[in-house]
């Protein structure tokens, strides 16, 4: 029996060394959420003053969308190929096949955004503050937390990937809220403190669902038979 | 027929309210007659939470018990709470266009109820999908489950915007002459649920039944 965090390990590095033999997965994500900042700013025509207000929820929009086709595709090879009998074979623990899951999709949007970052500040004229990095971290836990326990609920079924903007994006207010405030008074001025708050509530989000994802885990990979 | 008697009775007591809230209840003094939606809007959203509540009492007895009963109580339950939510907001709008001029806005307690709406519209979407009668219950309660889990969170976080809806009178801020029609109306829209759930979950029932017959 092969210990619970070495499972995990091995579910996020197979994910990981499969992400990079096949780059071109990525980097279409990668474009899409490019595509979707200009299309974005073209949309909403020039004026660099209320575009430098609004950037940080484009950006954050075009985050979850492109975060969407990457939950989409996380478990495909899972669902293909007879993989998932396999990893029942192995008796994978669930959680532990949660969680290596979750950290791949937490490891790809990270990249996402730090990739997008540098667009922004050049469509948008932007100053970048280093801890950014905090809140991009807060906000891509929260988005693969409830993301990958979803996709992993439901993407075995045909109209899945359809559904799971439809059940995910209004979970997922509380996140894209936050994100963008804390985003907001951090590359504007904040005089009364009040990013804290909000990255309070992404904490406290993150915490609670990533908690109730673990507890529930183990329903996503029931096998039909398998019930008690 | 025990069932039907219930229902007649909920139904006429629903009425009785809002006889009471229509013309015994008198005037208010700011708004007219406008405010007498307050009757059927405030009960429907008590209800609405109320059976959102139940709904995730029911996801919560699925995962311990593994009981399909509680499969069919979480998804009755949801079901009459969407339902209401809908009135709640219909009805708010309805209000709202004398009152604020609009049929809509984005205050945080309208969005986080329209956000209910579609979480639980994605919610009864999925159970609709699932055709896996062994999966579904267990899908569908981990769903409910941690849909419910944002229902406090989404309306905490927006707390803190400033709000345009009013906040709650109490007792003790009302007359009591409008105290009274508001808490029958509850108690007859409650009345008036719980008929639906029961027909609800006979319904249920009979599915399950179908089901089970279908697949063996």
């Amino acid at each position: 029996m092969i210990s619970f965090l070495s499972q995990t390990y091995w579910i996020l590095t197979k994910d990981l060394k499969i992400e990079f033999r096949e780059l071109y997965h990525l980097i279409s994500v990668f474009l899409f959420g490019f595509l979707l900042l200009i299309l974005l700013s073209f949309s909403l025509g020039s004026h660099p003053d209320l575009m430098k207000k609004i950037a940080p929820g484009l950006f954050w929009i075009a985050i979850f969308f492109s975060s969407i086709l990457m939950l989409n595709s996380s478990f495909r090879r899972e669902m293909e190929d007879g993989q998932w009998e396999g990893l029942l074979l192995l008796s994978i623990d669930p959680k532990a096949l949660y969680l290596g899951k979750l950290l791949g999709n937490f490891l790809f949007l990270l990249v996402l955004e730090i990739g997008l970052l540098p667009f922004l500040v050049i469509f948008f004229d932007l100053s970048l503050n280093p801890s950014l990095l905090s809140i991009l971290i807060l906000g891509s836990a929260g988005i693969a937390t409830v993301g990958t326990f979803y996709a992993g609920l439901i993407t075995s079924f045909r109209e899945g990937q359809i559904l799971l903007p439809l059940l995910l994006f209004p979970m997922l207010v509380p996140v894209l809220l936050a994100s963008v405030q804390a985003t907001q008074y951090l590359m504007t001025d904040d005089p009364f403190g009040q990013q804290i708050i909000w990255v309070r509530l992404l904490i406290v989000f993150d915490f609670i669902f990533l908690l109730g994802s673990i507890l529930l885990a183990d329903l996503m990979f029931e096998e039909p038979q398998g019930g008690k | 027929m025990k069932t039907k008697l219930f229902g007649i009775l909920a139904f006429a007591f629903l009425g009785f309210a809002h006889y009471w809230g229509l013309r015994v209840a008198p005037p208010d003094a700011l708004m007219g007659d406008v405010y007498r939606i307050l009757f059927v809007h405030v009960p429907a959203a008590w209800m609405a939470m109320l059976f959102f509540f139940l709904s995730f009492i029911g996801s919560i007895g699925y995962l311990i018990k593994r009981k399909n009963s509680w499969d069919q109580w979480a998804e009755s339950t949801a079901e009459i709470g969407l339902v209401l939510t809908g009135l709640t907001l219909v009805l708010g709008s309805i209000w709202g266009k004398p009152t604020w001029g609009v049929w809509w806005t984005w205050d945080p307690r309208l969005t986080t109820t329209a956000l209910l709406l579609i979480m639980y519209s994605g919610y009864l979407m999925i159970r609709k999908l699932i055709s896996d009668p062994e999966r579904r219950p267990k899908i569908s309660a981990a769903i409910g489950l941690l849909t419910f889990l944002n229902v406090p969170i989404v309306y905490m976080s927006v707390k803190w915007w400033r709000s345009l809806h009013q906040v709650q009178s109490s007792p003790q801020t009302m007359d009591p002459v409008m105290v009274l029609p508001l808490r029958l109306g509850a108690l007859a829209l409650l009345a008036v649920c719980l008929f639906f759930l029961i027909v609800r979950l006979k319904i249920a029932k009979e599915r399950a039944v179908r089901e089970e017959g279908g697949s063996s």
